[in-house]
């Protein structure tokens, strides 16, 4: 976290030291919520990525060990994948408030 | 700055859309009422044209109603529902021509614009799954769905302080918002993605030696128009079999 | 020129920028998804699903007739050829009887016939024997009586005078049925 706040504090200063203009408390948060945005979606994505990864490879083993099981297994892996990728979309709906509101 | 003409549009711009009319009312109507009337025109013509044609032997447009109805069938209400699960066939095949034209429409020339990527029309979705598989529970079951739903049995008592707001805020506050996020979130990314991509096509076709990424950029834009056609199938899939899942769930608790 | 006209729709929307939220539903894109989604719902439900739902029972109805109809039909088959073959079978069995009795008749009319040719034969044998018999006899007497002639005829050239016929033949007879014994009687 410290890490985090580090860069935002950092971006926010190299912005500030760029712009002529002093900041206003609005331009502040955008700028901080714009850095912190990208975290937000690169943290967010990592669980999911490795969930997917591995749900979606014993799904194939499980079909490949049971080829007439197939139909069942594809459709229990696409739930698996609907309930573990809402963990991600989350973090994208979390990066979309960040950046735009 | 080489770059400095790379400017990406601000989000109002490629989400928002002006109302055509009935600006300031409850009815304005906009690009997204559109697509939906759309969504709806597109579905009835299928199914008009599969009636006015129905031969023994289905072809073309009959053919894809036909086939839809067996999808929806085989693959969502048979694994999601199960047994008694024919009588909401309606909803759930509404449901997914709904979705499905309200995702296609973000890679078809004239309109592209998901309908989905507002959460308008997946939070009235959800909403509606939620109320239909609760009202489902509660017909079938009376009370006893909500109790058995809050205090799973088979669980020694003290752990209910633990389990009982664990499954409230999963079964009755989860759901419906995972649901709405799962498609809303999904389809917004698309679009902002094939947006990212459209905007560096425009800001490469320029006359810097910076054209020679251009083709990297167009074939990137091309494949994920691709794969949105895939999202725009799953997600509508998703929906509709998670829809099924928790009506199955509200209709046969003890599985 | 593009560029251009990407910054100017970015300039444009800049005016509306503050009032965005991306996540937030508007009120009207609500009633109208909601309008669409209940309008194609309840068309589903009442206009649009039944027919084609119909349509899907009876082609399944005749598939299950047809289905049956040919059981029933796999059947009859099953019924004719069992049928055939029992008569098949039957046939075979009747061949196998006027063969059997054909054959039957066959051998009695050999056995007959070849009785009959053996009793032929012997019959024939028996009458060439009987004819056999009578000839050496004959042969024989005509032999014995020229025998004794010639015998007696020598006998009196010998003695120069004349034998009693009779009793010179008795004497040769005596002599040839002797020597036509031969030597072991």
């Amino acid at each position: 976290m410290g890490v985090i706040q580090t860069a935002v504090q950092l971006a926010t200063e190299t912005t500030a030291e760029a712009g002529t203009a002093a900041l206003t408390a609005a331009d502040q948060k955008g700028i901080s919520g714009a850095a912190s945005a990208g975290y937000a979606y690169g943290l967010a994505a990592i669980g999911p990525g490795i969930g997917i990864g591995y749900l979606v490879g014993q799904a194939v083993s499980a079909m490949a060990r049971q080829p007439e099981a197939a139909g069942m297994v594809r459709t229990t892996m696409f739930l698996g994948i609907a309930f573990t990728e809402a963990l991600a979309l989350i973090g994208f709906v979390v990066f979309i408030l960040l950046k735009f509101v | 700055m080489i770059l400095g003409a790379l400017v990406f549009p601000p989000i109002g711009n490629v989400v928002e859309w002006p109302a055509a009319f009935g600006d300031g009312t409850f009815w304005a109507f906009n690009k997204i009422s559109m697509i939906n009337l759309i969504a709806v025109a597109v579905t009835c013509g299928i199914f008009l044209v599969a009636r006015s044609r129905s031969e023994m032997v289905p072809r073309g447009t009959q053919n894809l109603a036909e086939v839809s109805v067996d999808f929806i069938r085989t693959q969502v209400i048979a694994p999601g529902i199960g047994h008694g699960g024919e009588k909401y066939l309606p909803m759930l095949l509404s449901m997914f021509f709904f979705i499905f034209f309200g995702n296609i429409t973000g890679i078809i020339p004239p309109i592209l614009m998901p309908a989905n990527a507002r959460m308008a029309n997946p939070l009235i979705l959800a909403l509606l799954a939620w109320i239909w598989f609760i009202g489902v529970g509660l017909k079938h079951h009376g009370i006893h769905y909500i109790t058995g739903a809050l205090f799973p049995p088979g669980v020694p008592k003290p752990l209910y302080l633990l389990v009982t707001p664990i499954e409230f805020v999963s079964t009755f506050l989860v759901r419906p918002f995972s649901l709405a996020v799962r498609l809303f979130a999904n389809l917004l990314a698309g679009h902002i993605l094939l947006i990212t991509f459209g905007v560096l096509c425009i800001t490469l076709w320029s006359l810097s030696f910076l054209v020679a990424a251009l083709p990297l950029s167009l074939f990137m834009l091309i494949a994920l128009t691709g794969f949105e056609v895939l999202v725009a199938f799953l997600q509508a899939y998703i929906f509709t079999i998670l829809t099924a899942v928790y009506i199955g769930g509200a209709l046969h608790p003890e599985h | 020129m593009l560029t251009a006209a990407l910054l100017a729709a970015t300039e444009g929307g800049e005016a509306t920028e503050a009032v965005v939220n991306p996540i937030l539903p508007t009120v009207p894109e609500l009633f109208w998804g909601g309008v669409s989604f209940f309008a194609l719902w309840i068309l589903m439900r009442f206009v649009l699903l039944p027919p084609v739902l119909r349509v899907m029972e009876e082609r399944e109805q005749r598939i299950q007739s047809a289905k049956s109809e040919a059981d029933s039909a796999t059947g009859g088959a099953d019924e004719a050829r069992s049928a055939y073959a029992a008569r098949i079978e039957q046939a075979r069995g009747e061949a196998a009887g006027i063969v059997g009795a054909a054959r039957e008749e066959a051998d009695r009319h050999r056995a007959s016939e070849l009785a009959a040719a053996n009793a032929e034969i012997a019959a024939m044998r028996d009458a060439a024997t009987a004819e056999v018999a009578a000839a050496k006899a004959a042969a024989l007497a005509q032999l014995r009586s020229q025998i004794a002639g010639v015998a007696v005829t020598a006998a009196s050239r010998v003695i120069q005078k004349d034998l009693d016929l009779d009793r010179q033949v008795q004497v040769i007879e005596d002599y040839v049925n002797r020597s036509g014994r031969g030597p072991a009687a």
